[in-house]
């Protein structure tokens, strides 16, 4: 049975009375055509289920991705710690420069984050197979003579540890997220040691160095932090 | 635009975390994301069909959304603009991926496909209801084109002329991949029930 001309003009004008264009003809037609009134009844069902068919929801995954990005490129700001609060830029006059009492804060907080993990007893275990994944990025530092400097790089060669001792635990797209940026960080070490090496006297290079440092030690605490949950 | 309940709320609320977020404040790009991340992730995931994907690209938008924060003056809605981020971060996975490279002016050489008209006792009956699982499950299954335009103006919905804007083809265009979807959508769901109604209580299809 071939549809009438009523039913084609319905089909062609149907469109546009779902757009909320002026159609009398559709509705007419539909009053009188039982076919077309259950075309019509569908299509509204459909819209309507559409527009209330609600949200999902994604995995916590998808945050803590996103936040490791914007924390490795200096995007976000983390809170300030209890030791960065108690010892802030007033300090400087004793502890010299602002870059090493930044370093000093977030290693402390690094610190407080190490004995609180139920990791550290597999420190010396996972040791040598933490210092074979990674290149010896600490080998060289900014200021060989420091005692500080060789605090730093022990603090965060330790929390490079827990992070590898617990890389089987995390999430595989999540560690691939932080792994890129720890690569990136390594990266801009490398090349601020590099121009130290070229010239000691270079402040700014050290100053970046610094911060990457401190950056490193935030995000593989952050790392952590999030893991430990 | 789809209406929000409580719309100038929310863009106060956007505002203020907005502020917060230009200065660096952790909490406030947290909350951004709370408020924001089921409409982004919705979206994504009707347009892909795929929750994986879907998760990539939320991320994707968020991180590109969180380091242009800093340009974001409040001329629009900041819901608009990141609306507009998200659509086109997905479509841009889709184009890359290859399913669109075909524009849709070109699909449509076609005239306007009819309702199948196979007169018998089922197709005279209703649909019924619609839950959101079905719906879903028929939405993944529309061919990408009609599923992207059948997204943005059904569920999301933006007009056939910003739909156009968008997807770089016409508004006629538009309209027209829009009633095939919709055609497509009917008989997929009408098939559905047919296998439920021929089915027993524990028998669902996927």
């Amino acid at each position: 049975m071939k549809p009438g001309d009523g039913c084609l003009n319905f089909e062609e004008e149907l469109s546009a009375y779902l757009e909320g264009e002026d159609r009398p003809a559709v509705l007419q037609h539909a009053e009188s055509c039982e076919f077309c009134h259950c075309v019509l009844t569908d299509f509204e069902l459909v819209r309507s289920a559409s527009v209330e068919s609600g949200l999902d929801e994604p995995s916590p995954v998808v945050w803590a991705n996103v936040r490791a990005v914007l924390v490795a490129e200096g995007i976000i700001h983390p809170p300030l710690s209890f030791w960065q609060r108690w010892f802030p830029l007033k300090s400087r006059g004793l502890l010299g420069s602002p870059a090493p009492v930044a370093v000093a804060a977030a290693l402390a907080i690094a610190a407080v984050v190490l004995l609180r993990s139920p990791f550290v007893s597999n420190l010396s275990r996972t040791h040598s197979a933490a210092a074979a994944m990674r290149p010896a990025v600490l080998a060289e530092n900014y200021d060989v003579s420091s005692p500080r400097t060789s605090q730093t790089q022990q603090t965060i060669q330790q929390l490079e540890e827990a992070y590898y001792a617990n890389e089987a635990s995390m999430e595989p797209s999540l560690k691939a997220t932080y792994d890129k940026s720890l690569q990136s960080l390594d990266d801009e070490i490398r090349e601020c040691q590099a121009s130290m090496q070229q010239q000691p006297q270079n402040t700014l290079a050290g100053e970046y160095l610094s911060s990457a440092y401190m950056q490193k030690a935030q995000l593989l605490q952050s790392a952590l932090e999030y893991n430990l949950r | 635009m789809a209406q929000e309940e409580n719309a100038p709320t929310k863009a106060a609320a956007d505002k203020e975390l907005i502020a917060r977020a230009q200065q660096g404040d952790e909490q406030a790009f947290a909350a951004l994301f709370e408020l924001h991340k089921r409409r982004v992730y919705s979206l994504c995931l009707r347009m892909t069909g795929d929750a994986a994907e879907a998760e990539d690209l939320a991320q994707e938008a968020f991180l590109q959304l969180f380091r242009k924060i800093s340009t974001f003056r409040g001329e629009s809605a900041f819901s608009t603009w990141l609306h507009r981020l998200v659509v086109n971060v997905v479509l841009m996975h889709l184009r890359k991926k290859g399913i669109q490279k075909i524009s849709l002016d070109e699909m449509d050489n076609s005239q306007e496909e009819p309702v199948k008209r196979e007169y018998g006792e089922d197709d005279r009956r209703l649909l019924g209801s619609v839950d959101r699982i079905t719906l879903n499950d028929a939405i993944k299954q529309l061919p990408p084109g009609y599923r992207s335009v059948f997204v943005l103006h059904d569920v999301e919905g933006y007009e056939h002329n910003e739909i156009a804007q968008i997807m770089s083809c016409s508004v006629g265009n538009s309209k027209s991949q829009l009633h095939k979807a919709r055609l497509k959508l009917r008989e997929a769901l009408r098939r559905d029930q047919g296998k439920l109604a021929r089915a027993g209580p524990g028998d669902r299809p996927h």
